[in-house]
């Protein structure tokens, strides 16, 4: 345990020396700032052009209209778009921690350094694991307290009890799903030959879950997924998408993210409950967990391939 | 005629790279692929749209009621084109960046510059030599992701192309060349002006998160009319027109909600394409000269950042002698 902890630190300590994860993380806090302001100014802009709307029908001697839309809009509908920043930056930026953590010690000799000391390979996966979760855990937090903080000050809908619980849940299933992209990662860092090759192929993979797979099961275009209006948008009608879905939707982890996370910060009132949405999709967040499990035995057996003494990591 | 000899073989040397290098490779066939599927499932989407339409079409009329307000759906073959768009805007992008970081990271990493360089060629030859033989490799790719889709259309679709069609498919062409280049010469001023590889890889890539993921998402949410599924106006019984009039009283929201989209060069280049492929409906049966006509600032964008960051690369490369302290 004790080995588990000293590596855990000294992973979070070369994290925080690392400039790189300091631009990624600033970059994910502004924007997560950016989103509340974004969706207040929407939100009142809105407001304003219904009754613009209005006075505009009034005059064309139309009286019957419809109420404003955007008023029924829950307080969680806000949020909505830390969906897609965490869906997009925080999935890169958990890929670079991971690239980061490995490719540096490899590059360094560190790691064949550790394979000289009485430590099992599942200690320094396991420390490693330890120390990125923390550090991911620690930069979700801080985007939740600034989304709550920024959802306070702006004169929006304020949050209710459930929203709270709403909001805990949603970010602590985005913090597992990161660490899914960290395992990537990480991964890919254990196995490479080239430190490029080591970033790209999963950047490739995210790629794959984040636009090619939500197309693929739901038929709609690639970039559908990044709108928070759009994104629970019906699947395609037509045999062909069926399939898809019984093929694809179980391991289809990015559609699922947006989906719930959809779910869970509602845009309309007559949203589900938060027990019947963890219920409906428990088999999303097992798979979710099954994912996690094996990339970590996956770590392991390709760690344990690692060969310490001819390891060279080209550019 | 020495210079030149030596700017082609540089060229070649490039060429003949990206054709060995599996990151370019692993790209390549990724897009590839993904442009069969996009087609495909886009396809497939229509035949739902035209199986769904008739479905209701049966049903009023067994029903005896009014099929006025029934929508046809219309196929127009580029529009299927949508998906492998957007593909190239992410993907293709990517794929950009990889070309831009390797053809830097290579010399850097290899110390095979310092060894070109004692031979009698000027920096910029040798410089002017990558960019076109890249240059080349991003034509090529464009071509061959633009043939497979013609091939598809033509050949497993079952539909003649026009030829005001093939023309407005060669000029997206073009315009997706210049769109990708563009991303090739950021990613390579970038290798060129970090010390680090690996963090000049990463801003790379926070570039392209930001100017191909972000910036276009920020304007397409503050649309007032996004906020409701159907649309704002339409849910409000407010037609296009009239949303028109409306939102000339906020002439400075719109006026800002489009100045942060004009940030993104990948806005740029969709509008355009999607205007040349009439994916944008008001631009279908339109003619090439038209639409490019009307598209010209979009045109502008595109080819001025290319001439932009094309001297700001020759010029840090050249001038600013930060590749040899490595």
């Amino acid at each position: 345990m004790n080995q588990i902890m000293v590596i855990a630190h000294s992973e979070i300590k070369n994290l925080f020396r690392e400039r790189v994860f300091f631009l990624l993380s600033t970059v994910f806090l502004l924007m997560t700032i950016a989103s509340s302001f974004i969706g207040w100014t929407t939100y009142s802009t809105t407001n304003a052009v219904y009754q613009a709307s209005v006075t505009y029908l009034h005059q064309q001697g139309v009286f019957q209209i419809p109420t404003n839309p955007v008023l029924s809009f829950p307080a969680l509908a806000s949020f909505r778009n830390v969906i897609v920043y965490i869906f997009l930056i925080g999935s890169l930026m958990a890929i670079i921690i991971g690239n980061r953590s490995f490719i540096r010690e490899r590059k360094s000799g560190i790691l064949q350094l550790l394979f000289t000391r009485p430590v099992s390979i599942s200690s320094i996966i396991l420390g490693k694991i330890m120390g990125i979760s923390v550090v991911l855990l620690a930069v979700i937090s801080l985007t939740a307290i600034v989304s709550i903080i920024s959802s306070l000050l702006l004169p929006l809908k304020h949050l209710g009890g459930v929203d709270l619980v709403n909001l805990i849940i949603f970010y602590s299933y985005s913090f597992c799903y990161i660490l899914l992209f960290a395992f990537l990662g990480l991964l890919f860092a254990i196995t490479a030959k080239s430190e490029s090759l080591a970033l790209f192929v999963p950047v490739c993979i995210w790629v794959g879950v984040s636009f090619v797979m939500p197309e693929l099961v739901t038929g709609q275009t690639p970039t559908a997924l990044l709108n928070p209006v759009t994104m629970d948008a019906v699947t395609s009608p037509g045999n062909f998408f069926a399939f898809m879905q019984s093929i694809l939707a179980p391991v289809s982890i990015g559609w699922h993210y947006t989906s719930i996370g959809s779910q869970l910060l509602p845009a309309t009132i007559d949203s589900k409950s938060t027990i019947d949405i963890l219920l409906e999709n428990k088999n999303s967040l097992i798979v979710l967990i099954i994912t996690l499990v094996g990339s970590y035995l996956l770590m392991l057996l390709q760690l344990q391939k690692y060969d310490a003494i001819n390891d060279t990591v080209n550019e | 005629m020495n210079n030149i000899f030596q700017i082609l073989s540089v060229t070649k040397k490039e060429f003949t790279d990206a054709l060995r290098n599996k990151v370019f490779l692993t790209f390549l066939f990724f897009l590839l692929g993904l442009t069969v599927i996009s087609i495909y499932v886009g396809s497939l989407d229509f035949q739902g749209k035209v199986f769904a339409y008739q479905t209701a079409y049966q049903q009023l009329i067994h029903q005896g009621q009014s099929i006025e307000n029934l929508v046809k759906p219309e196929f127009f073959p580029l529009q299927l084109l949508r998906g492998s768009i957007e593909y190239l805007e992410i993907i293709g992008a990517v794929l950009a960046i990889a070309l831009g970081y390797l053809t830097v990271a290579k010399e850097k990493g290899n110390h095979t510059l310092q060894l070109v360089l004692t031979r009698p060629i000027k920096k910029s030859h040798f410089f002017l030599g990558k960019l076109f033989g890249n240059a080349l490799i991003i034509l090529s790719v464009t071509a061959a992701v633009f043939t497979s889709i013609v091939i598809i259309i033509t050949f497993i679709g079952g539909v003649q192309l026009l030829n005001s069609e093939i023309v407005k498919v060669a000029t997206s062409l073009i315009y997706s060349a210049i769109y990708l280049y563009i991303f090739f010469l950021l990613s390579t001023l970038i290798t060129l002006l970090i010390r680090s590889l690996p963090n000049a890889l990463i801003i790379s890539f926070v570039f392209w998160i930001l100017f191909v993921l972000i910036v276009p998402q920020i304007g397409d949410t503050m649309d007032t009319d996004n906020q409701v599924p159907g649309g704002f106006f339409n849910a409000i019984h407010v037609s296009n027109t009239q949303s028109k009039i409306i939102l000339q009283q906020f002439s400075g929201y719109e006026t800002a909600r489009n100045a942060i989209e004009e940030v993104s060069i990948t806005k740029h280049y969709e509008r355009l394409v999607f205007a040349l492929l009439g994916i944008k409906n008001s631009y279908n049966n339109r003619s090439v000269s038209f639409i490019l006509k009307d598209k010209l600032i979009e045109s502008l964008w595109l080819t001025s950042s290319l001439l932009i960051l094309i001297v700001t690369t020759l010029y840090t490369f050249t001038k600013k002698r930060l590749i040899w302290k490595e």
